[in-house]
């Protein structure tokens, strides 16, 4: 029973992580012309969040896939998330190896750095396929991912270790 | 962390391996090579219909409270209509003019029923608005007849062009997306312009390419126009309102109104001809 609960656990930060892809769909009818897409991703902050605490399902395959799933329904260019995702998923598992986690804010520069480096890719590779961006809000995307984290790492970190708490008491 | 996972995941092949076929998809996608493009249809197919079956339920269940609204106004709209209806056939029976235009009305819909055919109903089973696109793929594929360029529209309101054409599903290019670019004609004098998305804009949109010197008023109606040869004409795309010009810059701002919100839409229809 414990082991099932602990799987479900897991499964958790993957599939929040889809959730965040598909959001457009399910809040579709609450929309509110507030455009917050604008303002942050929140697939890739997700993806660092779960990839740095250590989610069973989190691998480069798993990014590669999910990444096809966000091309194929946003439309842009078949592989270029999946490059993006993995850039991410790459610099979490690095910082993770180097065990900086208990250091937050060193976390949130690694952070920066990743979420730099993928849209940069992202923005190169619209480029090279011919198709039109914004730079602008590329840049106010970037910086709202970045200031995101820290509530993100907030709310999960404590939603998830009440979870646990549950599951350890079971 | 690798630990967990399996010899292909702790290999460095893996990355070189999985950052190749993703600049190659990258590549094969923007060439638009023919077996690439037929087996992305297959996986847009398989991705679209599975998407729509999972995120179903999820809707659902966000829509709960609207139903329940909605079950408790229905009798007061059953009342409404009903008397609606006694009042309707009341006046169709004593007056022989309204006979007459019941009858030019029911030659109308006849008409409407041609110009029926050339359309075809579709479901929206996803929508995406992200920084870098705005679509929505509809259940409706080349199997049905839909080619890239045909318009999309609500109520002939155009709400977005075919952007790809999968089996038996299609993504439509809403117009708020940054490559969206739809030629149309403006106000009383039928000005040609080319209507885009702009998502950095206030209006989120852009009307460019107007004649140098050409002042939008409020209220001029915007629609498609078939210089292109693809879209057809007359589709409404909305009107402009809050137009402010600038003396100093000589330039104008405006905003656009839609009579529909293409994220709030469940079915659209397709012109296929």
């Amino acid at each position: 029973m414990n082991k099932r609960k602990k799987d479900y656990y897991e499964l958790l930060g993957i599939t929040l992580v889809l959730l965040s892809i598909w959001s457009n769909t399910i809040l579709a009818q609450f929309s509110l012309n507030l455009n917050l897409y604008k303002f942050s991703n929140i697939t890739y902050v997700l993806i660092y969040f779960f990839t740095f605490h250590n989610y069973k399902y989190f691998s480069f395959t798993s990014m590669f896939v999910i990444g096809l799933i966000s091309d194929s329904i946003s439309g842009i260019p078949f592989g270029t998330s999946s490059i993006a995702y993995m850039v991410i998923y790459r610099i979490a598992v690095f910082q993770e190896t180097i065990k900086l986690r208990t250091v937050f804010l060193s976390e949130w520069v690694a952070l920066g750095s990743a979420l730099f480096i993928a849209y940069a890719i992202v923005l190169i590779m619209l480029f090279l396929s011919g198709r039109s961006f914004d730079i602008l809000i590329h840049t106010y995307n970037f910086i709202g991912s970045f200031a995101l984290y820290p509530f993100i790492w907030f709310i999960l970190k404590f939603l998830l270790s009440k979870y646990n708490q549950r599951i350890t008491n079971d | 962390m690798n630990a967990k996972n399996g010899w292909f995941e702790q290999s460095n092949l893996r990355v070189i391996l999985l950052f190749s076929i993703a600049c190659s998809f990258i590549y094969l996608d923007s060439s638009n090579q023919k077996y690439f493009k037929n087996t992305k249809a297959v996986i847009n197919d398989v991705i679209a219909h599975t998407s729509f079956i999972i995120t179903w339920p999820i809707k659902e269940a966000l829509n709960i409270p609207n139903y329940v609204i909605h079950i408790a106004t229905l009798k007061k709209e059953n009342e409404q209509i009903s008397i609606l209806q006694e009042e309707k056939q009341k006046l169709i029976a004593d007056n022989n003019f309204l006979r007459q235009e019941s009858q030019k009305i029911q030659k109308f819909i006849q008409e409407e029923k041609i110009y029926q055919d050339e359309v075809i109903l579709a479901k929206v089973i996803l929508k995406a608005n992200t920084i870098t696109a705005s679509s929505m793929t509809i259940n409706k594929g080349a199997g049905d007849g839909l080619k890239i360029g045909n318009p999309v529209v609500k109520n002939n309101n155009l709400i977005g062009q075919i952007e790809e054409v999968n089996y038996k599903s299609s993504r439509v290019k809403l117009l708020n997306d940054i490559n969206s670019n739809i030629p149309v004609v403006i106000g009383e004098l039928l000005t040609q312009a080319i209507f885009s998305g702009d998502p950095s804009s206030k209006s989120k949109f852009n009307i460019q390419y107007l004649p140098k010197n050409f002042r939008l008023n409020n209220g001029d109606s915007i629609y498609t126009s078939d210089i292109d040869g693809i879209l057809k004409k007359g589709i409404l795309v909305g009107t402009v309102s809050d137009v402010k010009y600038d003396e100093s810059t000589k330039k104008q701002t405006y905003s656009i109104n839609f009579n529909y919100n293409p994220y709030q839409t469940d079915y659209v229809s397709v012109f296929i001809n």
